[in-house]
């Protein structure tokens, strides 16, 4: 068991180890692009381990010089050096004839809402405003109600009776309608917020951040200004998320 | 006596191996799971009158009746198992989503709930439908399934090649005289009760209570044909339908073919894009009736073609008494392409920002337009595209070609460049027309560059350095000790 | 002639039996009756046509579905009138059979005991017996050109609709009477026989129209009329 205590195979097994931590332990999983990273760190934190000192430096060079240069290691090194060209190479290949991505359509989630926006004419303070219709607790559930049926004559295509964005026409959508059970989207924005995405929709989106691929209608079109209310009651409410508050000191973004 | 009842008890769990893991929900818990989640479509009686029940094709099932489509018994009444099955998994092709974010207590207290509304259809113990010996699928048995297809007339309702575009289409209905469409068979990940082998087979012999599909168990000539039958529609379609984001065209140096039946057309892979319904201009389409279409394009130095296929059950005759419109399909671009820059609205542009259109029309062949909105479209003249299109067994086949480099405001396309496409279709015969459209958000589309020899060259060239670098560091290792 | 002398002698010897003992029909005042029923309905009759569009070979090319035939003298053709009072009346069980022949049901009503439909499938295509009812189990079986015969249990009394869904406009009834029962015919009249004497309810049903019930008293050996008059 002699080999228990090399320094090379300590370093094969921190590497190993690692890796299989960062690729299946980490629950959503991560990016590759992530996982190359935390890897390199592992990488360089392995080496000044076996370079602590010079001894341990000598114990984990022993079997990689032994493997170079050790007439009993003959067969070992001929047939690393057919095996590491080969794989070098098939790597290339799939470089070399990898097909071209789609460019990914953007999304940032969270562009910056305007001060006040125009519903049908009527002007309406987007920033520090708060859903007018939860001053009054006693029509709570009736609101609620409304929006239910709201969201579902008009928002379930696209985002699901279950509000996860995978609505029966989502296959044709890129980006992907916005998924609401998910803690990143409407538990980190505030419902003045919501109640101007809905308006204005993938229209009414900024100019500075393009170019969008929203499919979002605005839906002033369509509903009034209290039944946005509602359907973002209902949104909060179904999904069990609360909506993110101004922060009173600024009142800003 | 409790030993005779004992034993009775275990002869019925070992004659249920369906059931065995079924637990007994609870109504009452599962009447507040499902005014919570299935309230707005079922409606609060059960009966499939929710608020969004008028505007989904299917409609939501009405409980009171005790008639499910889907279920795994002989008899009426479906096991619990396939009521959670159904809730778990969902409906596939309608709006009836997966349930699996409830936990499974709340899906057996659900499907204790629904059964409440009409438990007496209950009352009956379920039978299970009995499957002849399995056989596995060979070409021979595909062969069979092909003979038997035939033979029982699979096509009168399916069509010739599956696609729902049989004679009797028109004329059926459900038990609630709602008309329904039959069953697509070469989009298996439509089947509603789910498209493996033995889901099929079971819909095959039970029959879709409720539906005109009728059992076939004893209406086969030998029991496992069955089978056969299952291995046929099998081969009918892909499993699944692998939607592309990027459409690749592929560079060619020979003549673009017209035809688009030809070889040239047929030895691409299709790359397949899904479509919904335009839900928002009015007249709003919630239930399309084209959900796909299949991209195949091919460009050389002068010229770039795009071959479209798409399921549509009738060749429309125009017919605006009878609300019959000319089927029509389009490839839509932004006139100008500015990479990273800003796109014209998806919705066919506006009023500032118009789009480019590739057009077939039924009728009217293939044509160049521009658009400004979904009812602003122009045919623009001297429109010097070209086409083919045939329509066979419920599908269209459709080349649109058209120089490579446009003039002046029409689409050039470079090689090497991501193009801006958006797709949009018509299928006249089922009423649409104008705004009542299938389409898609805006995808991208690239000129495949021809393939060079790189990849044949560089990975030798890498491993033949690797190899020196390796032999280098063994000699110098070797010198040094 | 000895075979004759010997058939009449048992005939005569089980009239006398049964006399003697009574059949199971005859109640205790003795012997059957007949009902001579005579249905008018006063409106139009109810025709509609329907260009078909696949298997013309069989089915022609144009269907007709008789939702209400109206013959000589406004009789009502294809109502059922029943005694559905008389259980295992003198009667025997009948059959029932139904031959989808031409893409219609033939007949277009037809009238069995509770037990077995025998369901025929002459026309050499796809068929499928469709059935809508409540007290008995819905049937939905393809009969594909190869399968002639089928045969299905209606064991409980219901007027069974039955459809194709492959010719929607194949349409046809199945009455299931416990009791004696007869079809009318292109006058409107129908004749019921071994109906058991003394007081009967005479039940009249019919696809479009609906049902009335009229009480009658049956004499032996005599035929009793009763008239109704469908309305819609």
């Amino acid at each position: 068991m002699g080999f228990l205590r090399s320094r090379f195979f300590h370093a094969v097994l921190i590497l190993a180890l690692a890796f299989c931590l960062f690729r299946f332990g980490i629950r959503p999983p991560a990016p590759w692009s992530v996982i190359r990273l935390y890897m390199t760190v592992v990488l360089l934190a392995t080496l000044i381990y076996v370079s602590a000192d010079s001894d341990s430096w000598r114990n984990f060079v022993r079997p990689i010089r032994s493997t170079l240069m050790d007439p009993s290691q003959r067969a070992l090194r001929y047939a690393l050096m057919v095996v590491i060209p080969l794989l070098l190479g098939y790597y290339a290949y799939t470089q070399a004839a990898a097909r071209p991505q789609a460019p990914p359509e953007l999304r940032a989630v969270h562009p910056a809402p305007p001060d006040t926006i125009q519903l049908r004419g009527k002007p309406i303070n987007i920033s520090g405003a708060e859903n007018p219709l939860r001053k009054d607790q006693a029509s709570f559930k009736k609101h609620v109600a409304a929006g239910g049926e709201i969201y579902i004559r008009n928002c379930m295509y696209c985002h699901g009776d279950n509000l996860d964005g995978q609505g029966h026409f989502a296959k044709g959508f890129n980006p992907p309608p916005a998924n609401f059970q998910d803690p990143g989207t409407i538990a980190m924005l505030q419902e003045a917020y919501l109640f101007w995405r809905i308006a204005k929709g993938g229209p009414g989106l900024p100019k500075e951040s393009t170019p969008w691929n929203s499919v979002m209608p605005a839906w002033e079109d369509r509903l009034s200004e209290e039944q946005i209310w509602q359907v973002i009651m209902y949104l909060y409410d179904a999904t069990g998320q609360q909506p993110r508050r101004w922060e009173t000191a600024s009142g800003g973004h | 006596m409790a030993d005779i009842r004992f034993g009775i008890v275990a002869a019925a769990l070992v004659s249920l191996p369906g059931l065995a893991w079924a637990q007994a929900g609870d109504a009452n818990a599962g009447k507040a799971v499902y005014e919570r989640k299935c309230l707005l479509c079922h409606g609060e009686k059960g009966d499939g009158k929710g608020p969004a029940a008028e505007l989904l094709d299917p409609k939501p099932r009405d409980f009171t009746s005790g008639i499910y489509k889907i279920r795994t018994t002989a008899t009426k009444a479906p096991t619990d198992q396939d009521l959670f099955r159904v809730v778990s998994e969902g409906m596939p092709g309608t709006s009836m989503p997966a349930w699996a974010v409830l936990s499974e207590k709340d899906r057996w207290n659900v499907v204790a709930y629904v059964k409440s509304f009409a438990a007496d259809k209950f009352k009956e113990a379920p039978k299970k439908q009995e499957l002849p010996k399995d056989v596995a699928s060979s070409a021979d048995s595909i062969k069979r399934g092909k003979e038997m297809f035939e033979a029982i007339e699979c096509n009168k309702c399916h069509g010739t090649e599956g696609r729902a575009d049989g004679p009797s289409r028109e004329e059926l209905k459900d038990e609630w005289g709602h008309p329904i469409k039959p069953a697509n068979l070469t989009k298996r990940w439509t089947f509603r009760g789910g498209a493996g082998r033995t889901d099929i087979a079971t819909r095959l012999a039970a029959g879709v209570l409720g539906t005109p599909m009728p059992a076939f168990i004893d209406s086969v000539e030998k029991p496992e044909d069955i089978w056969h039958l299952t291995h046929y529609i099998q081969s009918l379609g892909p499993e699944s339908p692998g939607y592309a984001t990027l459409i690749t065209v592929t560079a060619v140096t020979d003549a673009i073919v017209d035809d688009p039946n030809a070889d040239f057309w047929k030895k691409m892979a299709p790359q397949n894009v899904g479509l919904m319904g335009q839900v928002i201009q009015d007249p709003r389409n919630f239930n399309p009736s084209i959900d796909m279409v299949a991209v195949r394009a091919a460009w050389n130095d002068k010229e770039i073609a795009f071959h479209l296929t798409w399921d549509d059950p009738t060749e429309s005759k125009p017919d605006a008494a009878k609300k019959l419109y000319a089927d029509a399909i389009q490839l839509q671009f932004p006139p100008k392409v500015d990479a990273g820059g800003e796109r014209p609205y998806f919705l066919m542009g506006n009023d500032n920002d118009g789009v480019y259109l590739l057009r077939w029309e039924q009728g009217k062949g293939a044509l160049e337009a521009t658009a400004n909105g979904p009812t602003k479209i122009n045919a623009v003249t001297g429109s010097e595209a070209s086409g083919k299109a045939v329509y066979q067994n419920g599908q269209y086949r459709v080349v649109i070609k058209r120089a490579r480099v446009g003039r002046e405001d029409r689409t050039t396309f470079q090689p090497g460049v991501f193009t801006p496409v958006a797709f949009q279709a018509w299928d006249g015969g089922a009423g649409e027309t104008g705004t009542k459209m299938s389409l898609t958000s805006w995808y991208y589309l690239r000129l495949e560059e021809p393939q060079s020899n790189r990849r044949f060259v560089i990975p030798p060239v890498v491993a033949l350095l690797t190899l020196a670098a390796m032999v280098l560091v063994v000699r110098v290792a070797n010198r040094r000790s | 002639m000895r075979k004759v002398l010997g058939a009449v002698t048992a005939l005569l010897l089980a009239l006398g039996v049964a006399t003697f003992i009574g059949l199971p029909g005859a109640t205790a005042q003795g012997g059957t009756g007949t009902i001579e029923a005579d249905v008018k309905y006063n409106g139009a009759p109810q025709v509609e046509k329907l260009k078909v569009n696949k298997d013309t070979e069989k089915c022609g090319t144009e269907a007709v579905i008789e939702k209400v035939v109206v013959g000589g003298n406004k009789g009502l053709t294809n109502a059922v009138v029943s005694v559905p009072g008389a259980k295992g009346g003198g009667g025997k069980a009948v059959k029932g059979m139904i031959d989808q022949h031409g893409c219609k049901f033939v007949p277009h009503v037809v009238v069995m005991s509770p037990g077995d439909l025998e369901i025929k499938n002459s026309d050499d295509i796809l068929h499928n017996i469709h059935t809508y009812s409540t007290a008995n189990p819905s049937i939905n079986k393809a009969q594909p050109k190869f399968k002639k015969v089928m045969t299905e249990k209606l064991e409980k009394p219901e007027y069974v609709k039955v459809t194709c869904d492959v010719h929607s406009w194949m349409l046809g009834w199945v009455a299931v009477t416990p009791g004696p029962a007869s079809v009318t015919d292109k006058d409107g009249v129908a004749k019921i026989e071994n109906v058991p004497v003394g007081k009967q309810t005479v039940e009249v049903w019919h696809e479009t129209l609906g049902k009335q019930t009229k009480e009658v008293d049956v004499k032996a050996g005599q035929a009793t009329k009763v008239s109704f008059e469908m309305k819609k």
